[in-house]
């Protein structure tokens, strides 16, 4: 598969000492949307920064389109397009505005920069608020305003750098549509964030980044099964023998909340029948990307603290 | 050539519609430099009014280099605009030209009127008002990478604010601007020469005959302005951000 971005031992060490990247190597094959999951601060926008030529490594190489993210960044400007964390378009202008201007800069004439502009707006439902003023729009709408920016550049690259942050989980599944939309435009994506719900959805490709190093790598299913998670096992039941009839097995418990971890079908065909002949509550959860996500960048409080 | 004038000529108007779209700013953009000409005018009749002309074109041309700093930091830490232009085809003096242009614009009604009071008051022929708009036009491009130099140096927009606010009344207040050189004794005039928009608005002045203290002379402020153009556009440009280090 041709590779639209490829990176060999890319280190990124700021000036005040923080070594941000440490020996990255990333592929992200044409056509693919490839996603970033890391907890922040992993690193994440500081590889997108890099290769999306705002940022220069320390040392490492990069290529994007097989030219270099150093030497030949003209050429890869011309074929790339950012939303930058946390952007914003600007509040008094409209939409309209926005995409016009994304175009123009992009060398399309006034006629076509309308054109497509138009064209964009339609396709991410914005067309009927085109011409009201960013500041009366809805957080979701803006950032959709950010897609369409660099949607209108005809970019056949585009970085989205956690796009979703902050939005309402109606807005993030709409613009979720639109980036698969985007997929399947031909368009080659990166998207970074830290929402595992997101790279489920969203992720031909998954890179885990913690403390500026891949941990894992691969599509969704592969990551999970490779860790070897064990399935957990939830019952509820408040008989006084429920301990004794889970001895055998390893369990944690909360006032009447069981959780038992299987290793193989057996156990859990046992476990299943236990709670059927005994009327017990019983739910089986299959490792997620969140517990492999947990279990590789070091639990809860370490990512969220 | 004509793409970079596209994007230089794009980023200006975008650059420039939150402003005309938001009436009250625009309004006291525009107001700001006529207030003391217009208190000039008030207690010291004709006169004030000729000096505060002065103060007035100055202060908006010279200013809308300093003020790029706010736009500038704006861009780069809150819509992150300029990370979207980095990764695009537009060119860091596109960017740069663009914003300085489109806050040259702002100023341009205040300029205008400026300019009505001039031929009004029959203060200068339309030779010598080419003469003040080179003049001044020097001011803002000497500004310009202060502007550019503070916009880049600080993270935190409303700091950037802060500076450009107290330098504006440093430059505009501090130095002769509103009023002649004449009117500042003559053993404190060496001070005000280390202030840029001392020369800018001395040298207006002697252009338009509107002083009679020669101050260094045309063309000892003329190379002033011009080195201290060129030290801060080296300065400027050593210190920078387009691509981040």
């Amino acid at each position: 598969m041709k590779l639209a971005v490829e990176t060999k031992r890319l280190v990124k060490v700021y000036r005040n000492g923080v070594r941000a990247l440490d020996s990255v190597d990333i592929d992200i094959p044409m056509g693919r949307i490839t996603c970033l999951l890391g907890p922040n601060g992993a690193g994440k926008t500081t590889f997108l920064r890099i290769i999306a030529t705002q940022l220069l490594p320390t040392s490492g190489e990069a290529f994007v389109f097989g030219y270099d993210v150093i030497k030949e960044a003209d050429e890869i400007r011309s074929r790339i397009a950012v939303v930058p964390q946390e952007g914003r378009p600007y509040l008094m202008v409209t939409p309209l505005d926005e995409l016009y201007m994304g175009a123009r800069i992009r060398g399309f004439s006034r006629d076509e920069a309308r054109r497509r502009a138009l064209d964009i707006l339609r396709r991410l439902d914005l067309y009927e608020v085109r011409n009201q003023k960013i500041i009366r729009l809805s957080g979701g709408q803006r950032q959709k305003i950010l897609l369409g920016r660099t949607l209108v550049s005809d970019a056949d690259l585009l970085f989205l750098d956690e796009p979703t942050i902050g939005l309402d989980p109606v807005s993030r599944r709409s613009l979720w549509e639109d980036i698969l939309n985007l997929k399947k435009m031909g368009k080659t994506i990166l998207l970074t964030t830290h929402y595992m719900d997101e790279a489920e959805a969203l992720a031909d490709k998954l890179y885990i980044i913690n403390k500026g190093r891949v941990v894992a790598s691969g599509g969704v299913s592969d990551i999970i099964s490779s860790v070897g998670l064990k399935t957990a096992v939830y019952i509820i039941a408040d008989s006084p023998g429920v301990e004794e009839e889970l001895s055998g097995y390893r369990f944690e418990h909360i006032g009447n909340k069981y959780l038992v971890y299987v290793e193989d079908r057996k156990d859990l065909f046992d476990l299943v029948k236990l709670a059927v002949e005994n009327g017990y509550i019983i739910t089986i959860k299959q490792p997620s990307l969140e517990d492999v996500f947990i279990k590789l960048v070091g639990g809860y409080e370490e990512v969220y603290s | 050539m004509r793409r970079s004038i596209v994007r230089i000529w794009t980023i200006c108007w975008y650059n420039f519609l939150p402003i005309i779209r938001n009436p009250l700013t625009f309004i006291t953009i525009v107001v700001w430099p006529i207030i003391p000409m217009f208190f000039m005018g008030v207690f010291l009749g004709e006169e004030g009014v000729r000096q505060g002309i002065i103060g007035m074109i100055v202060t908006s041309v010279s200013f809308s280099g300093i003020y790029v700093a706010q736009d500038y930091v704006f861009n780069r830490t809150i819509t992150k605009l300029q990370d979207f232009f980095v990764a695009s085809p537009v060119k860091e003096y596109e960017y740069i030209f663009g914003i300085s242009l489109s806050s040259l614009l702002t100023t341009l009604i205040a300029v205008l009127i400026g300019y009505l009071f001039i031929l009004y008051l029959g203060i200068a022929s339309i030779l010598k008002l080419i003469y003040f708009t080179l003049v001044i036009l020097a001011g803002a491009l000497m500004l310009l990478p202060l502007g550019f130099l503070i916009g880049s140096r600080f993270d935190d927009a409303g700091r950037v604010n802060g500076l450009t606010n107290v330098l504006a009344i440093v430059f505009s207040f501090i130095a002769p601007v509103y009023y002649p050189l004449d009117y500042i004794p003559e053993k404190f005039r060496i001070y005000t020469y280390f202030l840029p928009t001392t020369h800018i608005a001395h040298l207006s002045r002697l252009i338009l005959g509107l002083t009679d203290v020669k101050g260094l002379g045309i063309t000892y402020h003329l190379t002033i302005i011009v080195v201290i153009s060129i030290f801060l556009y080296l300065i400027g440009r050593k210190y920078s951000r387009w691509r981040e280090v």
